[in-house]
């Protein structure tokens, strides 16, 4: 089929199986998925400006169906997810002037692939050790799994903190905590994700969970509930740019829709340390990813 | 779970792929195919209307798609299997 927008020709079905791949990932970890989406649309051949621009409008629409999903079955924490958007708002802006200073200095590739992986690799490996020790805390402590969690260090400190306001999320069962946390957590995920040019789940989901104490599934609800918002923003303004072809977007969503309702029923298979220990694995894809990018467009030499 | 529920949850999650590409494949062929043309002309006269329209294809087909999934899987047992 031809998409005349972006003015390339390619298989219906292989976009929507792309949809339905990151759909799956994106309703069963709540992430966007675009770390993987957005190199395996580059290898099948859209321009890179219309493979930002897309990834973000399809997912849009994926999050969409995989946060009402995860509402239904009450992990959405809505006053959770809009202190975040403020701040992430706030980040993105902040991410998107870091680049522009970079370009400008000409190390934007080195600098921000470099650091990409070196992000991706401690996430993987941190929640990797905290899952398998939670895991370790549920079989000899008999701990409930809601409650079992590797690593609270964070949390004691995080939750620790007495700058006002004070909040309370009785939807995550947090009873008190600073609004500046939620807010920095927001800030933080945004400047990455304006940085790296991400949605950013693979980072707002274990500091959720680890920094800010919430239960894995409501993290994974609330960053949907999240990236509905901030991609919805990013598609409208790269829309504007005539960064999206809307027809392949579409065709991705098609897929992603049952891929993001699969993705959500199955966490209700598995315990909370057992999806942190899957979602390990997923931050080596990307860093694999973009290893591969860097050496392959000359940026790294061995 | 046990076995029987885990054959039950394959055979539906197998069922529901096959209908629900069907439909996928349907509504690419006809609705993309007829939407092309005046969303290529929008996207080189006007980005602005453009923007907001994908953004409101976009949420509409979500929204849409989100209960033919839902009624997939109501219509298989698959959300009471535990």
């Amino acid at each position: 089929m031809h998409f005349p927008i972006a003015g390339v020709t390619l298989n219906p079905l292989l976009l929507a199986g792309i949809g339905f791949l990151v759909g799956i990932l994106g309703g069963f970890f709540g992430v966007g998925g675009g770390f993987i989406a957005g190199p395996l649309m580059f290898w099948s051949g859209v321009p890179m400006n219309f493979v930002v621009g897309t990834d973000l409008a399809h997912m849009t629409g994926k999050s969409i169906v995989a946060a009402r999903r995860h509402r239904a079955l009450g992990h959405v924490d809505i006053k959770l997810g809009l202190v975040m958007v403020a701040g992430t708002i706030l980040g993105v802006e902040g991410g998107a002037r870091t680049i522009e200073a970079l370009e400008s200095a000409g190390m934007v590739d080195l600098v921000i692939g470099v650091s990409y992986v070196l992000i991706l690799l401690t996430i993987s490996v941190f929640t990797a050790w905290e899952s398998i020790r939670a895991l370790r805390i549920m079989r000899t402590d008999r701990v409930d799994a809601r409650d079992a969690v590797g690593f609270k260090g964070i949390r004691k400190r995080v939750h620790g903190l007495r700058i006002s306001p004070m909040i309370s999320l009785p939807g995550s069962g947090i009873a008190s905590i600073s609004f500046w946390a939620v807010f920095g957590v927001g800030l933080i995920t945004g400047f990455l994700a304006g940085t790296l040019g991400v949605g950013g789940g693979f980072v707002r989901v274990p500091m959720l969970v680890y920094a800010i104490g919430i239960p894995t599934h409501v993290a994974v609800g609330t960053d949907l509930f999240e990236i509905v918002i901030s991609a919805g923003f990013g598609t409208l303004t790269h829309a504007a740019k005539g960064n999206v072809d809307v027809l392949m977007a579409l065709t991705m969503h098609t897929g992603a829709a049952l891929g993001a309702q699969i993705g959500a029923t199955a966490t209700r298979f598995f315990t909370g340390p057992r999806i942190r220990l899957l979602f390990s694995g997923l931050p080596l894809v990307g860093a694999l990813l973009v290893l591969i990018r860097l050496f392959g467009s000359g940026t790294i030499h061995l | 779970m046990k076995n029987k529920d885990v054959r039950d949850l394959v055979r539906n999650f197998v069922i529901e792929l096959v209908v629900y590409g069907t439909l996928v494949l349907a509504y690419s062929m006809i609705v993309l195919r007829w939407l092309a043309d005046p969303l290529r002309e929008l996207f080189n006269n006007n980005l602005l209307v453009y923007a907001v329209l994908s953004l409101g294809l976009i949420v509409a087909q979500g929204a849409v798609l989100d209960v033919v999934t839902a009624f997939l899987l109501n219509l298989l047992p698959m959300e009471r299997l535990e």
